[in-house]
């Protein structure tokens, strides 16, 4: 190849990264960042963005570790006005970093919770003990890198999975089909009954078919490969569904950001079967609104005389849709929602169980965890499952997915 | 007494207060390069306005087209995750800038775009006259190109007629908006802004 061929070939291939080129340094990212702004070790998006990629040819390896800092909450590329890709070179740059140096083991467990859940289901009780105990989250900590006070989730001891099997799902001329996503499965499967029950109570029939993980822990924890194996397994048990038109409605806004752009954008994925997936994947809320301005959505909402937080978290921003649990919210009479302007509950997925990065995790949270104490609410609400268990470890609040509250106003 | 303005952003009118009293001397702010605190102080505050006024804000979609009947703009459809997302208002601001953030474009062949409602753009200099001054930081013929409007902000055709008659347009995009000339970006963005939400108030009578 000539040397101009050589030089164009790789942003052909990669339209994320000739992004870069678009970077004025208005340093808007800069300052929106929630993980710059907590830790001076990180740098922060322009800096191990944009600015340097340009240094990271394709075949060198990367100079510093900084970019692993980076929490991969997207909020730089939502805020960029001149459209850079800035979240998703960082992602591409930190695979090809931990690709070099060899992703570690606790990141393999910690990016494979549909593994985690089949092993511990069985044995909920004990893990719970375990997981809940000093000692032993002291001895993990040393052993694994997860930090001791890490907010870990409780394995709710059966499976969503399970429980929809024996669900006879009432036969309507509507239908949709859930994609539950590993947290529901493993770790709140109630909020699965809950999701199906108001679609239900709605009027359609709802499919469960068998799943699994989406690949978006893996990804974010730089492997690709793998990452890309779960995303178009997933995507292969949905296609059915979503060839014959059904759509497909997610209750992990983070889950259905993977199927909806990230499979595309960050790991490259163009498989026909995962974009057409992703066209027909919803959030839940946004497939309720939508059911709404049509004029067909069941508005026989009890009154819900309580205040509650909302939370939007950054992936739910990255999904461009609005904050439509905030409008559907507005339908229930006597609740008061609180929209919290605050960034980021610091979290960002695995992030914030790791050792090295749960302070940094808990101080880009601070904020939010204070406003939300403040107000003493019964619960807050909050679209992702990582948000809310961070989100109630952080300020000592209950929280709840914004699904919950229509299911308690709808009476079921 | 002048500062970097870095004088607070969450707390500012209490740091400047502190500042005041201990020295003893009015103290003010002189801008610095960017990121610019006292424009985060605004944004924060406006948006926080906005919020609690029960408005959104939707950031980082791109509107790839427009829906009108005849002069009435209905939706502005938004490049969204997976499927475009159209979103209907009775009125619309249109306040993306100019060429530096994208809000105006110009190809090689030096024609340029109105990028978010592909509104008619006026100021482009005939052919033969002189488009670029020698100095950078001159007056350059070209950089006063812009959307032209009415005396309501209104966005205009070449038969200076509003192409639609629910848009107003704001800040730098608008024609002869020159920021870094006038040194007065902020003053161009609130000035204009402020003056499309009377009009938009005005018109339904509020």
């Amino acid at each position: 190849m000539s040397m101009i061929e050589d030089l164009i070939e790789p942003f052909e291939q990669d339209t994320m990264r000739a992004s870069l080129d678009h970077c004025i340094k208005c340093t808007i990212c800069e300052t929106y960042c929630p993980f710059s702004n907590a830790t001076p070790l990180f740098p922060g998006p322009k800096y191990v963005g944009p600015q340097a990629e340009r240094f990271r040819d394709a075949g060198d390896h990367s100079p510093d570790m900084s970019l692993d800092l980076c929490s991969g909450c997207g909020i730089c590329t939502q805020v960029c006005p001149q459209g850079v890709k800035i979240a998703e070179i960082n992602s591409k740059a930190r695979a090809k970093l931990w690709d070099e140096r060899g992703v570690p083991l606790r990141n393999k467990i910690l990016a494979r919770p549909s593994v985690g859940g089949r092993l511990a289901t069985p044995v909920a009780g004990p893990v719970n003990w375990a997981l809940g105990n000093r000692l032993v989250r002291g001895v993990i900590e040393r052993a694994a890198g997860v930090h001791r006070k890490a907010p870990l989730p409780r394995f709710a001891g059966r499976t969503f999975q399970t429980w929809a099997r024996r669900h006879p799902s009432p036969v309507t001329d509507k239908t949709v089909v859930y994609f539950h996503g590993c947290s529901t499965n493993y770790f709140e499967p109630r909020l699965g009954e809950m999701a199906v029950a108001v679609l239900e109570h709605n009027g359609y029939r709802v499919i469960v078919p068998p799943q699994d993980c989406c690949g978006l822990p893996l990804q974010s924890n730089g492997s690709f490969g793998p990452a890309r194996k779960y995303v178009r397994r997933l995507a292969a048990s949905l296609a059915p569904y979503a060839r014959r038109g059904h759509p497909i409605v997610a209750t992990s806004t983070s889950c259905s950001l993977m199927l909806k752009r990230e499979a595309r954008e960050i790991l490259d994925v163009t498989d026909p079967e995962v974009e057409e997936v992703g066209r027909q994947t919803y959030d839940i809320c946004e497939f309720l609104l939508d059911l709404h301005d049509r004029g067909e959505l069941e508005v026989d909402f009890d009154p819900l005389p309580i205040s509650v937080p909302y939370h939007a978290p950054c992936q739910q921003r990255g999904h461009g849709m609005g904050k439509p649990a905030l409008d559907l919210f507005g339908l229930i009479p006597e609740l008061r929602i609180e929209e919290l302007d605050v960034d980021c509950c610091g979290i960002a997925g695995t992030y914030g169980l790791k050792k090295e990065k749960y302070d940094i995790s808990m101080s880009v949270g601070d904020r939010l965890f204070k406003t939300i104490e403040k107000m003493g609410p019964e619960v807050a609400a909050c679209d992702s499952e990582t948000c809310r268990w961070q989100i109630t470890h952080g300020s000592g609040i209950a929280s709840v997915h914004p699904i919950e509250l229509l299911y308690r106003s709808y009476g079921l | 007494m002048g500062f970097p303005a870095v004088l607070g952003l969450d707390s500012a009118r209490t740091v400047w207060q502190e500042l005041n009293d201990t020295l003893g001397v009015p103290v003010f702010e002189i801008p610095t390069l960017p990121p610019s605190v006292p424009g985060n102080r605004m944004a924060r505050a406006l948006r926080a306005a906005l919020t609690r006024a029960g408005g959104r804000v939707v950031m980082g979609g791109r509107v790839i087209r427009v829906r009108a009947t005849g002069k009435r703009l209905e939706e502005v459809i938004v490049d969204a995750a997976a499927r475009p997302k159209a979103y209907r208002a009775r009125d619309f601001v249109l306040a993306t800038g100019g060429f530096a953030s994208r809000g105006l474009e110009m190809d090689s062949y030096g024609m340029v775009r109105e990028t978010a409602f592909d509104l008619p753009v006026t100021g482009m200099p005939p052919d033969d006259d002189p488009r670029w001054a020698e100095e950078y930081l001159a007056a350059h013929p070209a950089a006063r190109v812009g959307i032209g409007v009415d005396d309501e902000l209104r966005p205009l055709d070449s038969g200076h007629e509003p192409v639609y008659d629910n848009v107003r347009v704001a800040g730098a995009a608008l024609a002869g908006a020159e920021p870094w000339r006038e040194k007065s970006g902020e003053g161009i963005s609130l000035a204009t802004g402020l003056r499309a939400a009377e009009l938009i108030l005005e018109r339904r009578g509020e």
